[in-house]
């Protein structure tokens, strides 16, 4: 465990499953069903690939034993070292600042590995998804999605609750250049605190760090029945998807007493193009909602419609009515104890390369190292 | 692309590839004027090439990192800048500036071919982090085409027979020497380039890593080169073996600057917000 040897074997296995982790589809990032379908699809390679946990591969045994065994080398390796170099220190030998930095590098990674072991043990990340005027209750379990780490305590979850009272995007060319939340957030104490997410601007409420996720529309949609019964009366959150460049924001629902389903698209910004409607860009310029009617084996049904706002039509003997356009906002809600053990890592690491290599770079090109310096 | 970009642009590619030419052309056949011209082209495309950079930075209205062609435009820049400093800090070693000429065209050849559309700055890249971590990825790029470059003329330098460029390179371990410490200079900045990248993924996705296809790629690319440095200090590998891990270690970098995003799906591509 003491051999360099061991080290170099260890990252290069530590390749191997990282770039097999980021080729392969993960279960992390992939439905179930496309998950199954490229195994099944690629069964040569799921033959190899999945008894070594390589489409789960960064929470994977394989993984979590090759971490095991990097840190333990790393230990074993900085230990025998520095024992031995303080023998031949006592024996008069130097130090030396480019041993010392090694050494402060070494620590560094095992600051950070154990900074990793934290964060995936004890980490809470929630992510929660509000329409404008819309309260959401984390406390409540109101999340869409919740990782917890295996030793994280159950009941951790924060009680905190967050209204999006609106959501301010501000386009330039039909781009958005910022996208800020104006949230009320009640933390433990119960006291309401006004506060704006935005992109890269995460705030922190009694240490549980709220961080700009995602946003799209809600457009406002009645469902009138062919015998004038209302069965659907609400704002439906269309989820964001990207098709090439632009988003577009689209999401199917299912109506009651109704075969199939109904596919609801925003488009933002209407526009006409040979006849076939589109979206300009992602500013509500001219918002209309595209509604396809769709069997229920999902291949689309021949009636399309585009209603625009404050306007209503029909599809398939149905009255669809767009009534509202409003924003959603999507949060993720994290609580990190690993975190700034990774900082302190990084920053350790840093320190120990430049104090390993830095010493070399003054005395000059041309002059060689001894081999078996740390 | 607006045309007057594209005059600048096309001019200094093209001045790059005859800067290339012309220090090769100059060494093979002994031509000691058309050589030093050859550094004087690589000078003058970086002329153009910062024209290039300011015009797209002036029309954008943003520090021109907004798409891919921004990027490598800007990017490419930086290499070139640790390239050029290489080559006026040692003269000698004039010809391994020359040689990093090739990666930067294909790395510039696949910016032209990305998305070049002038537009606002995207809010997830409003960050100084951002500057940060790409001013670092792309100056850890140049020090790994130098060191790629250096390691390329130690191959076919240690042929183990005279040859026409052996009158124009350094000895030998002078070679190994200069593709060491260009690792070296390049695996401390991208180890910066790494750790900005996490402060700012903190700040913009809630996670310091998720095991993003570009991350565990960059993490990959540095993991590469420390293998380098552990088989030069602990096994001694020197010269040919050496020389050929810091070209492979260049073939990683490419691959995780502008490979991967084309093979599977990564947040670095696009903005997700």
């Amino acid at each position: 465990m003491t051999s360099a040897w061991v080290a170099v074997a260890v990252v290069l296995a530590f390749i191997l499953v990282a770039i097999a982790g980021s080729m392969l589809p993960q279960a992390t990032a992939t439905s179930t069903y496309a998950l199954h379908q490229w195994q099944f699809e690629h069964g040569w390679v799921s033959w190899w690939a999945e008894p070594l946990g390589l489409f789960q591969a960064f929470s994977s045994w394989t993984f979590i034993a090759i971490l095991t065994v990097l840190a333990v080398n790393l230990t074993s390796c900085t230990v025998d070292r520095t024992i031995r170099r303080a023998r031949a220190a006592r024996r008069g030998a130097r130090f030396g600042v480019a041993f010392a930095g090694s050494l402060v590098l070494h620590a560094g990674l095992l600051v950070v590995l154990a900074g990793g072991v934290v964060t995936a043990g004890w980490r809470f990340d929630a992510t929660v998804v509000a329409t404008e005027g819309q309260t959401v209750d984390i406390g409540k379990g109101e999340v869409v999605r919740l990782a917890l780490g295996p030793l994280a305590d159950a009941g951790s979850t924060p009680p905190l609750s967050m209204a999006l009272d609106r959501f301010r995007p501000v386009y330039e060319g039909g781009s958005p250049i910022t996208l800020d939340s104006d949230l009320t957030v009640r933390g433990r104490g119960g006291e309401p605190r006004d506060v704006t997410v935005a992109v890269n601007r995460p705030i922190d409420v009694d240490g549980w760090r709220i961080t700009q996720a995602g946003h799209g529309y809600s457009p406002a949609v009645v469902v009138v029945s062919p015998t004038g019964v209302v069965l659907l009366d609400a704002f439906i959150a269309l989820e964001s998807q990207r098709d090439g460049e632009e988003p577009t924001f689209s999401d199917r629902a299912g109506v009651p007493g109704m075969e199939g389903w109904l596919e609801f698209s925003v488009l933002p910004d209407l526009v006409f193009e040979g006849g076939r409607a589109r979206s300009g860009s992602v500013e509500p310029r001219n918002p209309a909602l595209l509604v396809t009617a769709l069997a229920e084996d999902d291949s689309p049904v021949t009636e399309a419609v585009v209603v625009q706002l404050g306007s209503e039509a029909g599809v398939v003997g149905y009255n669809v009515v767009f009534s509202d356009l409003k924003y959603w906002s999507a949060f993720r809600v994290v609580r990190d104890p690993g975190r700034w053990v990774v900082n302190v890592g990084f920053m350790v690491c840093l320190i120990g390369l430049l104090l390993r290599y830095i010493p070399g770079y003054v005395g000059g090109w041309g002059r060689s190292e001894t081999k078996g310096t740390l | 692309m607006r045309p007057v970009e594209a005059v600048f642009f096309w001019a200094a590619v093209a001045l790059y590839v005859v800067a290339f030419a012309a220090s090769v052309f100059g060494a093979v056949f002994r031509r000691r004027g058309v050589e030093s011209a050859g550094f004087a082209f690589a000078v003058a495309a970086f002329a153009s090439h910062t024209v290039a950079v300011i015009l797209r930075w002036a029309l954008a209205g943003h520090v021109p990192v907004g798409n891919r062609y921004e990027l490598n435009l800007s990017g490419t820049w930086l290499a070139v800048l640790v390239l050029l400093g290489l080559g006026l800090a040692a003269p000698r070693v004039r010809l391994v500036v020359a040689g990093g000429l090739p990666p930067i065209l294909l790395a510039l050849g696949l910016g032209v071919t990305a998305w070049k559309v002038i537009a606002p700055l995207s809010p997830a890249y409003d960050s100084y982090w951002l500057i940060v971590h790409v001013v670092f990825a792309f100056l850890s790029f140049g020090c790994f085409v130098g060191s790629f470059s250096a390691a390329t003329f130690y191959l076919i330098e240690d042929t183990g027979r005279r040859h026409r460029l052996s009158h124009r390179l350094p000895p030998l371990p002078e070679l190994e020497e200069i593709s060491y410490r260009l690792v070296v200079a390049g695996f401390i900045l991208e180890a910066v380039m790494i750790a900005t990248g996490a402060v700012w993924a903190n700040d913009l996705w809630g996670s310091y890593w998720s095991w993003d296809p570009v991350e565990t790629w960059s993490l990959v690319s540095f993991l590469v080169y420390a293998v380098y440095l552990h088989l030069r200090t602990f096994a001694g590998w020197r010269g040919r073996r050496s020389a050929a891990v810091a070209i492979v270690g260049l073939v990683f970098v490419f691959l995780s600057f502008w490979g991967v995003q084309w093979l599977v799906p990564t947040v670095h591509d696009v903005n997700q917000f």
